[in-house]
């Protein structure tokens, strides 16, 4: 039925032979990796998963082994690894999302104040909330691509934070932030006599704070993690790639561009309402700042810092972002003394004044001459950095062994 | 009887004090080869160009198949059946060989939207088996993993013929398919076209160097 077109290269008798769907040849890996098998995608996750999982043994050594930094790693990285899917996959810059990550908050501690301190429901209803306003901003926004979407993404942003402070106050409670209090009425806790007015949230009956907070929350991240996952190796995944690669061929390929991006859109906006969901949970208060462009940045700085698009990236810009926000600037002079202890008097003075500008209040110039350095050196950021540390201990190695990782 | 399958009637497009196209009038006939040719300037693109909805003409009809062309993007004009190579290739630069042509094959299988955001690409078994059969066909099957941008230009514009065919057109409009070849790979390209040819599909072809629109066949060795 199908006649084949003949070409009139020279090695055509080659292809001839074969079908191309019965020939079985060892294909080789795209550079996304949608051609790469779901074996190595569960290696993957499973990796990914006992890493997150024993976080507290691994940064201990580096002081974030206790809870508190450690949901913020996990939270931070659901909400990159959320922006990453509209900025990494579509290329579509939005620096707005931290009106996603506020509005999960609010939509989180009011579910704590009506219904119920289970965290569950008030996920849930951060997501949906959440979901909804990306639907409206995200329809309004992508009438424009490039600058003009970002521009129409931070208007967006900054409208909802000023109307958190201003004409919203009755939801927002304006700039005291909104509060669970023991006069709330939680209907549904009330209901199953399961409230001890303490406003702790919990998950059917496990208080989320501590270790048992970070734990949910590093749960979730791997939940998220392989979900950014999948949608990456599918179909709608490879839409949005090739939509950043080239939007005027997808539409003169038949595709309408725009429901692919609102959808992405609406997708990652939801991730940043699980994000802003958890913030609330693991600490229940929920206030404008962060709706704030500051907020919106930083996750961009994230993303990049981690890399664009790639699926580790984001987690790990977040982690890193974080570290310094909450260690680095807690670093004083003493801390300094101390690490530089072993070494004789002048030179730990030294050390001590050459080091300390860029610790404590410091922290932003290390984060900025970080960035700079890895936008500089490493465009691809930190998972760039990686892969080009393998890649060269790989053909170290693959020179002497002949090629044996091929058939994989 | 073959039926008309491509009627353009009185299409005037201006741009400001530009006359680009002044009272056009073209049918194609199912299964026929037109050439439209011209120098640089004579307004050529702008007709292609009205034909995908990247222009709406000021006045005039365009009617494909049955039904009018103005008034719909350019999505909507590829999903009727109409399929276009661009004097430069638009392909996804970034993306490998195989990925570019499944593409348009997915647009073809799922229409112009539909989110299949869990079910990997990969095992879209049909999808693949029609690309690879393609890029067998184009000889680009070598070539399948390899990252679009790093291709020559040649076969760059071979890519994009074959995310054209692989959608099965009914028209295929292909805008100076040899610009900027070489004369080898010109010749490639016209004997490439002529087997196209057995297909059946429908082409409008724009070009102004004359060997391309008059050479004779090239037998191949």
């Amino acid at each position: 039925m199908s006649q084949s077109v003949m070409t009139p290269d020279k090695n055509m008798s080659k292809g001839m032979g074969r079908s191309p769907a019965e020939s079985q040849a060892p294909k080789g890996e795209g550079l996304r990796g949608f051609m790469s098998s779901s074996r190595s995608d569960y290696l993957m996750l499973a990796i990914f998963a006992l890493a997150v999982l024993t976080m507290p043994i691994w940064l201990a050594p580096i002081g974030a082994g206790y809870p508190d930094i450690l949901q913020k790693f996990a939270i931070f990285g659901i909400f990159a690894l959320g922006f990453n899917i509209l900025f990494g996959f579509s290329g579509y810059l939005s620096f707005g999302h931290a009106a996603f990550l506020g509005t999960g908050s609010y939509a989180a501690v009011w579910m704590f104040k009506l219904l119920s301190m289970n965290a569950v429901i008030a996920l849930v209803f951060a997501i949906v909330v959440a979901g909804v306003f990306a639907l409206f901003i995200g329809y309004v926004s992508l009438r424009r691509s490039g600058i003009y979407f970002s521009i129409l993404t931070l208007a967006f942003a900054q409208m909802s934070y000023n109307l958190a402070y201003s004409v919203l106050t009755p939801i927002t409670n304006g700039e005291t932030g909104l509060q669970v209090a023991g006069s709330d009425p939680r209907v549904l806790d009330r209901m199953f006599g399961g409230t001890d007015g303490r406003g702790v949230p919990d998950f059917f009956g496990m208080e989320l704070q501590g270790w048992p907070g970070f734990y949910f929350c590093a749960i979730l991240l791997i939940l998220a993690f392989f979900v950014t996952m999948r949608i990456r190796n599918s179909t709608f995944g490879l839409m949005l790639f090739a939509i950043k690669s080239n939007q005027n061929r997808m539409n003169y390929t038949g595709f309408a561009t725009r429901p692919y991006l609102l959808a992405a859109f609406v997708i990652s906006g939801m991730y940043a309402g699980l994000a802003g969901g958890l913030l609330a949970v693991t600490d229940p208060l929920a206030g404008a700042d962060r709706m704030q462009w500051t907020a919106s940045g930083e996750v961009v700085l994230m993303t990049i810092l981690g890399g664009v698009g790639t699926l580790l990236g984001p987690v790990i810009g977040a982690a890193v972002m974080k570290y310094l926000e909450q260690i680095f600037s807690s670093f004083n002079e003493g801390v300094l003394n101390r690490a530089f202890d072993f070494m004789p008097a002048g030179l730990q003075d030294f050390m001590v004044t050459i080091i300390s500008p860029f610790v404590g209040d410091g922290w932003h110039l290390t984060l900025g001459l970080m960035f700079m350095l890895v936008v500089i050196f490493l465009p691809g950021g930190i998972m760039e950095g990686v892969r080009r540390v393998s890649g060269r201990f790989r053909r170290d190695r693959g020179d002497s062994s002949t090629r044996s990782s091929a058939g994989h | 009887m073959t039926s008309e399958i491509l009627s353009i009637k009185g299409v005037s497009k201006r741009f400001g004090g530009l006359r680009a196209l002044d009272d056009v009038n073209l049918n194609v006939r199912q299964g026929s080869v037109h050439a439209i040719i011209g120098p640089n300037g004579a307004g050529k693109s702008t007709l292609l160009n009205c034909l995908v909805g990247r222009i709406i003409p000021d006045e005039g009809s365009v009617t494909f198949d049955g039904g009018s062309l103005l008034g719909h993007s350019p999505h909507q004009i590829n999903q009727a059946g109409i399929a276009r190579v661009f004097q430069t290739p638009e392909i996804f630069g970034e993306l490998t060989v195989v990925e570019n042509v499944m593409i348009p094959a997915f647009a073809r299988h799922d229409g112009a939207f539909r989110i299949n955001a869990w079910r990997r690409a990969r095992e879209r078994g049909a999808v693949r088996e029609e690309a690879e059969h393609i890029l067998d066909d184009l000889n680009l099957w070598d070539q399948r993993d390899q990252i679009v941008n790093s291709m020559s230009r040649g076969d760059k514009r071979r890519l994009e013929l074959a995310m054209c065919l692989v959608q099965h057109p009914k028209l295929l409009l292909l805008d100076e398919p040899t610009a900027g070849m070489s004369r080898a790979d010109t010749n490639n390209t016209v004997d490439l076209l002529k087997k196209i040819a057995e297909r059946g599909i429908t082409k409008v072809i724009i070009e102004h160097d004359m060997h391309v629109v008059f050479s004779p066949p090239r037998r191949s060795p």
